[in-house]
């Protein structure tokens, strides 16, 4: 016997509250891993993608609006001291086809020099230009084989190629998977870049000082040329990442700061219960600082086991949100990619939050005098909240509303207002919750003068006398009323935003495509622009064209979406600032229209100019008005067609809106269906697109309300340890009550009404909170994507919520309720 | 410097195992204050058994916890070992409780999670013995109070009487120099209290145990080497001597005769600073009982 058997047993005792110890941890770490696991892989992704080789040092020679340029471009850096080697070639995206599959993949085209790095695994290397190398996972999960046909859709149309070889595994892959190797000569006529390159590739003697290099070459270059870290290119697709993780980021911290209290409530209730044991070790010679290591290593172990199974449960959530994102969305995503960061953090999250919830309630038990306990027939109520607790708590919740406010004002930089943000919402929920017995108080008094009948006024008694349970119970429900109000305002508005948007900006009946693109657009296969006429003739009404190309803005990486505006055709533009006609008329005469997103980033106007890097420097142009826009982050722009062809160099059409037509004529779409078959094209028509969108917000929907009904089934879970240890308390009671007449309903009653009650007094300050802070997360996403719409807080929501709080409260009285109506009232009165 | 007398006196403090002086302990403060003890005086040496009787409410329990170091006295000393108390941190008490110190109370206060044997064992899991050697002192001594079937079990499987001879074993188990229990079989009926009380008379016997027991049974106080009577916080002289109360009673078969005389009777006319005030002489192989009930001193 060691007195790890003492814990051990200790954990035994109580399977239920344990596993609901190790539930809290666990779920609040799933989501801390699986967020942090899925922002790596896409963040990894991306650079690996646009690193090319990865581990090397290497710089990259692009254009500014990443059109083509001449080879020629490179002669004479090899002379640069610290060059190596130099690599011209051409890298862009293209629709991969095969069998009925058609995926989008980076295309690489290399000279025969460059390819000498990319070593064949199977088959061999490229020979001729109609020959195509892939890579091995990518190869695996279409079944291909070196031999088999594939066809590539490409501005150039659709070109038959041959796999002549799967190349080396490189460790790591390219996002989606993998990418294809082609020679120069073919992506050069892939991507209509004849005797051009978009890329050179400078590899780096192992000594040299990149920087020196990069400031050495960059003299050199032609002025529409830049140098750049190879991973430069990604800051876009990442950029576009960001908002998502900001959402995620706070999900996970609400999540694990719930967690905590779960363990701060469980951890009291346990320490309630073995104050005697406590004695008794103390008594027996247990030292203060060992019974503090006693206490702590158990909820330590706890933390830890949860830690465990957190990240098992965030290496599922991850997948499963990877596969639904893949299966619903259409959008590639790279497969998941472990690293050790996220096991790290969680490592370290769990165990810390259970020594963070049980470090001051373990010090002062075991500084607690052991006579108190061990005095035969004493009496002990539980001990007030300390004064000490709610002004702490106070301090957070001044020290958050002012952090708070200080965001709202703009008096941090756009990273640091991101960085700020969990923080923020941290304070305010820890010391909301501290801070709440300050409101309990007066709601239990005011609760006392209430007449709630024999049972009503029992319940409340009991409250009363067990005022730091209470409290705390009500700051678990607290949390999960803030959590269901907040965070569902936020995502009802999103959704909202997202479908208008959608509505607006996706008016064509049919869309055709080589290949979904990936989420932010850098995996967008593009096709030639004589297509359309080929569209045209399937009986096509109308057929526009859209693109979407990177371009910089004022140093800044944006997304530029090009497209057509049909004269007959309401203008597809959610827009915020500017009239319809006026701003048709700026997009046809050479004027922008920015996402609100990007206007507010740059701080310009309706009316503003806007200075645009294109292939002959930099031009101004007028902005004709602003537009709610979610694609590239929010951090996009459309310019009219001709006018993205005239500045910026188009590489083909990325989607073909058609229209059908009046509605008396034959439909197209049998045809145009067949076309896209025959051709191998990506057909939707939009009724489908936009079934598979609103399908998927509504699982995403679905998904984040399961997440919150979680939150409240946690919650709950507390309410029913809570009440357990009041029935335990009151035995006697009931048992004396009972013997004096009290009716078995009506002791299961008062039980039914502490939850009820609990509930309630949950439900103001929770209600307010909530609003509060959804009102800060509305602000906060204002600032980022799109936020068009005014801060109209949803009182269904609010009320939905309090009952769900009631219901769930009174579900959860039933099986203590339970164990109180059973109690033998003999044995009841003798204990 | 000390007189002739009093260094003959040294000699028993030196051979002493518990020496308290002027011990005083009060509760509260202004109007609630209440003055548990009020200068008790008293000296154990090794091998003593000492009942302490008196009327609930006169400060029994109280001076058991100071002697245990649970608590703090208001004035006084207190050495166990030679060692003074009156310095010492909480933890260097906790220590002193785990080393030199057993503990046994009313309702046992066994950890229902633990077996018998684990409970027995806790105090040396405490500090810090390897968990094999534990074990096999938990059973050694468990079977030495009859246990020995018993070592799975936990306390909710046990009676009550079974209970308290698991709470002897884990009070012995460190081997403490002072052994303290607080009314032992209060909890208990009557036979099982007598088989209690037979084990502790054993164990005085046979291991020379130093042992201060508080009870309201006279009975069980008879068995005690010598009984001393509390009242109102005092340790009271005007107890007569058993002896001439009341003739002896045959005492159960089990229990050896014991032959320890206390021999302090001089001390009683002018008590010197470290001695005792009043001693109730027990000739425990005389008898058992004592005519005064527990109930029979409040009332009065
Ligand atoms: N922790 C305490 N606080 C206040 N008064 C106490 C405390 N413990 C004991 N007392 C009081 O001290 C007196 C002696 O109590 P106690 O030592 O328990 O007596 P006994 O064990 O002889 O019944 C009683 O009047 C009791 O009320
Ligand atoms: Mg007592």
């Amino acid at each position: 016997m060691n007195l790890w058997t003492y814990n051990l047993r200790e954990i035994q005792r109580r399977p239920g509250r344990t596993i609901l110890t190790l539930l809290g941890i666990a779920l609040g770490l799933a989501t801390v891993v699986a967020t942090r696991l899925s922002i790596r892989t896409v963040d990894l992704a991306y650079r690996e993608l646009f690193e090319g080789v990865s581990g090397r040092p290497a710089l990259e020679i692009a254009a500014k609006g990443q059109g083509g340029f001449a080879a020629e471009a490179a002669s004479g850096l090899d002379r640069v001291a610290g060059v190596k080697a130099i690599v011209p070639r051409i890298q862009s995206a293209a629709a991969l086809v095969c069998g009925s599959q058609s995926v989008a993949i980076p295309l690489l085209g290399l000279d025969v020099n460059g390819a000498a790095d990319w070593p064949v695994r199977d088959g061999r290397a490229l020979r001729d230009d109609a020959e195509l190398l892939l890579d091995p996972a990518l190869a695996a999960s279409l079944h291909l084989s070196p031999g088999a046909s594939v066809e590539i859709w490409s501005p150039a149309g659709s070109t038959p190629l041959r796999v002549c070889g799967i190349l080396q595994p490189r460790g790591t892959s390219a996002a989606a998977g993998g990418q294809g190797v082609v020679s120069l000569a073919c992506a050069q006529r892939l991507f209509n870049l004849p005797q051009r390159i978009n890329s050179i590739q400078i590899r780096l003697a192992d000594d040299a000082d990149s920087v020196a290099v990069q400031a050495e070459i960059a003299r050199l270059l032609p002025p529409h040329l830049i140098v750049q870290a190879p991973g430069a290119r990604g800051e876009l697709a990442r950029a576009t990442l960001a908002s998502a993780e900001q959402g995620l980021s706070a999900l996970s911290l609400v999540a694990l700061i719930a967690a905590t209290f779960v363990i701060l409530n469980t951890f009291l209730l346990n320490l309630g219960e073995r104050r005697k044991q406590i004695a008794v070790l103390r008594s027996l010679g247990a030292s203060q600082r060992q019974m503090l290591r006693l206490l702590l290593r158990e909820t330590v172990l706890l933390g830890g086991i949860g830690a465990v199974v957190g990240c098992a449960g965030g290496i599922g959530l991850a997948v499963g949100l990877n596969y639904l994102m893949q299966k619903f969305l259409g959008i590639a995503l790279p497969s998941l990619k472990l690293s050790a960061e996220p096991f790290v953090l969680a490592a370290l999250l769990g165990p810390g939050a259970a020594m963070a919830a049980a470090v001051v309630p373990a010090w002062r038990a075991s500084r607690r005098p052991p006579l108190m306990e061990l005095l035969p027939g004493r009496m002990h109520g539980e001990e007030a909240v300390s004064r000490r607790v709610w002004q702490f708590g106070l301090f957070l919740l001044v020290a958050g509303i002012v952090l708070e406010i200080a965001l709202g004002r703009g008096l941090f930089s756009d990273s640091w207002s991101r960085n700020l943000l969990p923080p923020a919402l941290a304070l305010l929920l820890v010391g909301g919750v501290l801070a709440l017995p300050l409101v309990v108080a007066p709601l239990l008094n005011l609760l006392t003068r209430l007449p709630l009948g024999l049972e009503g006024g029992l319940a409340v008694q009991q409250l009363a006398r067990q005022r730091g349970r209470t409290c705390l119970t009500a700051g678990v429900l607290f949390l999960a009323l803030v959590v269901a109000i907040a965070f569902g305002q936020a995502l009802r508005t999103t959704l909202r935003e997202l479908q208008q948007w959608y509505r607006q900006t996706v008016v064509a009946d049919f869309l055709i495509r080589g290949a979904m693109p990936d989420s932010s657009f850098a995996l967008a296969p593009a096709l030639p622009e004589s297509l359309a006429d080929e569209i045209r003739t399937c009986g096509a009404a109308s057929v526009e064209c859209i693109s979407f190309l990177p371009a910089e803005v004022e140093a800044r990486q944006v997304l530029v979406l090009a497209r057509t505006f049909a004269a007959n055709r309401p203008l597809p533009l959610d827009l915020q600032d500017g009239d319809e006609a006026g701003v048709r008329r700026g997009l046809l005469a050479g004027e922008v229209v920015l996402g609100v997103g990007l206007a507010r980033t740059l701080g310009l106007k309706r009316g503003d100019t806007l200075k645009l890097t294109t292939e002959q420097g930099v031009r101004e142009l007028r902005i004709a008005g602003t537009a709610v826009e979610y694609a590239g982050g929010g951090l996009a722009l459309y310019l009219e067609w001709e006018t993205a062809r005239r500045l910026l160099e188009l590489p083909g059409v990325h989607v073909f809106l058609v229209g059908k037509g009046a509605s008396g004529a034959p439909s197209p779409e049998a045809k145009l269906k067949d076309f896209c078959d025959s051709q191998h094209l990506l057909f939707q028509s939009n009724a489908d697109l936009r079934s598979v969108i609103e399908g998927m917000l509504d699982r995403v929907g679905g998904a984040l309300w399961g997440l919150m009904a979680l939150a409240f089934a946690v919650a709950s879970l507390g309410i029913v340890n809570t009440l357990t240890m009041n029935v335990h308390d009151q035995t006697r009671e009931f048992g004396v009550l009972r013997a004096l007449g009290l009716k078995r309903i009506q002791v299961g009653k008062i039980v039914v009404s502490q939850a009820v009650l609990l509930a309630t007094l949950s439900l103001v300050p929770g209600a307010l909170a909530g609003i509060g802070m959804a009102y800060a997360i509305h602000r906060s996403s204002a600032a980022g994507v799109g936020g068009s719409m005014p801060f109209k807080m949803d009182f269904m929501l609010i009320a939905g919520s309090c009952a769900v709080a009631v219901l769930m409260a009174a579900l959860a009285s039933l099986s203590p309720a339970r164990q109180a109506v059973r109690l033998p009232v003999t044995a009841a009165i003798q204990q | 410097m000390r007189s002739v007398g009093t260094r003959w006196i040294g000699d028993i403090v030196d051979n002493a195992v518990l020496e308290v002086v002027g011990l005083t302990k009060a509760y509260g403060t202004g109007a609630t204050r209440v003055e548990a003890l009020r200068g008790i005086d008293l000296t154990l040496r090794r091998g003593e058994f000492v009942a302490v009787m008196g009327p609930s409410g006169s400060g029994k329990s109280s001076l058991l916890h100071l002697l245990a170091g649970l608590d703090r006295p208001t004035a006084g000393s207190i050495r166990i070992g030679g060692v003074d108390m009156a310095g010492m941190s909480e933890d260097e008490r906790a220590l002193l409780r785990r080393r030199q110190i057993g503990l046994m109370f009313q309702s046992f206060q066994l950890l229902d999670t633990l077996t018998a044997e684990e409970n027995v064992a806790l105090p040396l899991a405490i500090g810090g013995f390897p968990a094999d050697e534990a074990r096999q002192r938990a059973a050694r001594l468990l079977g030495a109070v009859g246990l020995a079937a018993r070592r799975p079990h936990r306390p909710h499987e046990l009676s009550g009487g079974e209970q308290q001879r698991v709470a002897i074993a884990r009070a012995l188990v460190v081997e403490p120099l002072l052994l303290l229990a607080d009314e032992p079989t209060g909890n208990l009926d009557s036979v099982q209290g007598d088989k209690i009380m037979a084990l502790l008379r054993q164990l005085v016997e046979e291991h020379r145990q130093t042992m201060l027991m508080v009870t309201h049974d006279a009975d069980h106080a008879a068995r005690a080497d010598r009984i001393i009577h509390l009242r109102d916080g005092r340790i009271d002289t005007n107890v007569r001597r058993v002896e001439e109360r009341e003739p002896a009673r045959s005492r159960p078969a089990d229990v050896p005769r014991v032959r320890h005389v206390v021999e302090c009777v001089e001390w009683s006319v002018e008590p010197p600073p470290c001695s005792f005030n009043a001693v109730s002489f027990v000739a425990p192989c005389a008898g058992d009982a004592l005519e005064h009930a527990p109930g029979s001193r409040e009332a009065a």
